[in-house]
């Protein structure tokens, strides 16, 4: 039988299960660190990040459950610390243009990410499709990888990041609507390398 | 709400209305843009995967949870053991207080056994001054002669000095 993760918290707060702990972190692993993995697009950076949004967790229940007060949201709390953690890391890095709260934060952030058409021999697809949303607009990605790896619904991406609902589909909308251009784009090089080569 | 968001809510499974979609669907502008969703959606169900952390990480976090457990446990005994403390300290400061209250010398057992005190004082004192006394005059008694009574001295002689009083 699957405790619930307040089960869990207050097993570990009253009686230091770390086993309670281990599996709260095992339980909601994938949804955070593929966010955090999308987002900084290095597994060591992402590593320290999951680390580091634990650790949060940890020193927040340590304060009599800190800011975890709504039972039985526990990764949507997880998730904005990790989301936090990660624009610490994007701030830290120097990588904004106005330190002005994170509204819009997102937008300003450069892509380091090359251009997809550097990769257009590449054989792998899925170093491809990464590369592709990789460059996506920093906002859109991020409602993409919360969506689509951390398998948030649209309300609760809404909710994390502080936007309507509405913003949130039309975010991963264009999103969706970016990559197939990016695919399609790749095709029709593709197509013409093709051309060029059996002209040759 | 637009219709092309909610397009994109049925796509991902968060509305389940058959007979709604179907309605979004009879315009041919929905279906191209519900195709070249879905497309997208397929390639990122094809090829990405959610991701783990290294299982080290898992366990540095474990053991760190461990650890600030620990303090947590140190820190509420330590605060247990300094309220009792304080409790204690408490309860000293209270005791000690109440015995520095002045009382009514007359009243109950104490103010008498006080007065009994004083009393073996003042008697002890008359002892050591009579003691004092005697040995003071101790020895005049060894050392001085006998005094002699008046009888013993002739009552009819012309002892010089001293004659009888109805004789003068």
């Amino acid at each position: 039988m699957r405790e619930p993760d307040d089960q869990l918290v207050q097993n570990y707060l009253d009686r230091g299960d770390q086993d309670a702990f281990r599996r709260l972190v095992e339980r909601h692993q994938e949804p955070v660190y593929s966010f955090l993995l999308g987002m900084v697009r290095d597994r060591n950076v992402a590593d320290d990040l999951f680390q580091d949004t634990f650790i949060r967790v940890l020193d927040a229940l340590g304060r009599r459950r800190g800011s975890y007060a709504q039972q039985g949201k526990f990764l949507a709390w997880v998730m904005r610390i990790a989301r936090n953690a990660t624009l610490d890391y994007f701030r830290s890095r120097s990588k904004w243009h106005d330190t002005s709260g994170s509204d819009g934060f997102w937008d300003r952030l450069t892509s380091e990410a090359p251009a997809p058409d550097e990769l257009l021999v590449a054989k792998e697809r899925r170093a491809w499709l990464e590369l592709c949303i990789a460059r996506l607009p920093a906002e859109q990605r991020e409602v993409l990888v919360l969506r689509q790896d951390s398998e948030l619904t649209f309300r609760e991406i809404a909710e994390l990041t502080g936007v309507s609902i509405n913003t949130a589909l039309g975010r991963m909308r264009y999103a969706l609507i970016n990559l197939r251009r990016m695919t399609e784009q790749r095709s029709a090089a593709k197509k013409k390398t093709s051309a060029s080569a059996v002209a040759a | 709400m637009d219709k092309r968001l909610q397009l994109l809510r049925h796509l991902y499974g968060e509305l389940e209305d058959e007979r709604e979609l179907r309605s979004l669907l009879e315009d041919e502008e929905a279906v191209a843009e519900y195709v070249a969703l879905s497309e997208s959606k397929r390639a990122l169900d094809l090829w990405r995967r959610p991701s783990r952390p290294d299982p080290a990480v898992v366990d540095r976090l474990v053991a760190a949870a461990s650890r600030r457990r620990l303090r947590v446990v140190w820190r509420r005994t330590a605060y247990a053991a300094i309220a009792a403390a304080a409790v204690v300290a408490g309860i000293v400061a209270l005791s000690a207080t109440r015995e520095e209250v002045p009382q009514d010398p007359l009243a109950g057992s104490d103010a008498l056994e006080e007065l009994s005190w004083d009393e073996a004082g003042s008697l002890v004192d008359i002892h050591s001054r009579i003691s004092a006394l005697n040995a003071r005059s101790s020895t005049q008694l060894w050392d001085a002669a006998d005094v002699m009574s008046l009888d013993s001295l002739p009552a009819t002689g012309t002892l010089n000095g001293i004659s009888t009083a109805n004789s003068r």
